[in-house]
């Protein structure tokens, strides 16, 4: 009996250690010379490293590497430039969730979409089983 | 020893009109009512700014979509509920051709990451996020938040 208050704090402060993380990512190097800026200063990479929210990623001219968030977005970064790791993800950041007012998220949308779909198909398949009045057969 | 109360008081005195003066706000209550979500980035950013103040945030009605992201980023002990809150959960899109609107998978997975573990059970026992919006009021909703006084 006595353990379940202690299981649900370590479950609350677990939750609240979560939501206060901060969003990482893997830095995987490409061609060229790779640097990364995790507080103290650019340091060369040659690996595989995981990076923080907030590290600075500096690719050569000519060179390439990929940023991959926790969420699996990739990300490359372009040769020449610094690119810094954000708090979300930028396939988070531009997406979208909102509800349509219809309870069905964006099944609007899809639906709009699917019928649009099946009118078109219905309409071709109207159109290539009605006979051709060129081609029909003479009634004897 | 005369002058010592006088003096205590004037320092006092000082202090308070100093603490009052002072630049920062105190923290603000956020009512949520009808919030059908949004720009997922658009919402971290509110949410976040919400974190920091130290607002505190009732719900008191529908709080669908993006808009559900406050429970991972505003801390739980400073969310309360009312017996009118819904909160609503569905998959992340991103826009596609004609207008369509397609399941962004890592969007999806950033959005479960940022719900507590409470209410990613209670999603996963739903079903997971998908097209469909799942609904969380009542009963199930208040063993997980407070309710509002």
């Amino acid at each position: 009996m006595g353990k379940r208050p202690l299981a649900g704090a370590f479950c609350f402060g677990f939750a609240v250690l979560l939501a206060s993380s901060t969003w990482a990512a893997t830095l995987e190097p490409g061609q060229g010379d790779l640097s990364v800026n995790q507080g103290q200063g650019f340091q060369p990479v040659n690996s595989r490293v995981d990076a923080k929210v907030g590290d600075s990623v500096m690719v050569s001219p000519g060179g390439t590497a990929t940023l991959t968030y926790d969420d699996g977005c990739t990300v490359t970064v372009q040769p020449g430039s610094v690119a810094t790791v954000a708090p979300l993800s930028p396939c988070a950041s531009g997406s979208y969730a909102q509800t349509n007012g219809d309870g069905t998220g964006g099944l609007g949308g899809l639906v709009v979409g699917a019928a649009a779909a099946g009118l078109l198909g219905l309409g071709i398949y109207e159109v290539s089983k009605s006979p051709s009045s060129g081609t029909a057969p003479a009634s004897p | 020893m005369w002058l010592r109360a006088p003096a205590l008081l004037v320092i006092l005195a000082a202090a308070a009109v100093l603490i009052a003066s002072s630049p920062r706000t105190a923290a603000a209550l956020v009512r949520i009512t009808d919030d059908q979500g949004g720009n997922i980035g658009e919402y971290w950013s509110r949410f976040m700014a919400l974190r920091d103040a130290g607002d505190q945030v009732v719900i008191d009605g529908a709080c669908s979509s993006a808009c559900t992201m406050v429970l991972g980023i505003v801390p739980h002990d400073r969310i309360c509920v009312t017996p009118n809150a819904v909160l609503g959960f569905h998959a992340a899109y991103r826009p596609g051709l004609f207008g369509l609107e397609i399941i962004n998978d890592p969007a999806t997975r950033t959005l479960l990451n940022i719900y507590p573990i409470p209410i990613r059970q209670w999603i996963a026992r739903h079903g997971g996020l998908g097209f469909i919006t799942i609904y969380l009021s009542g009963p199930e909703l208040f063993a997980m938040y407070r309710q509002c006084r």
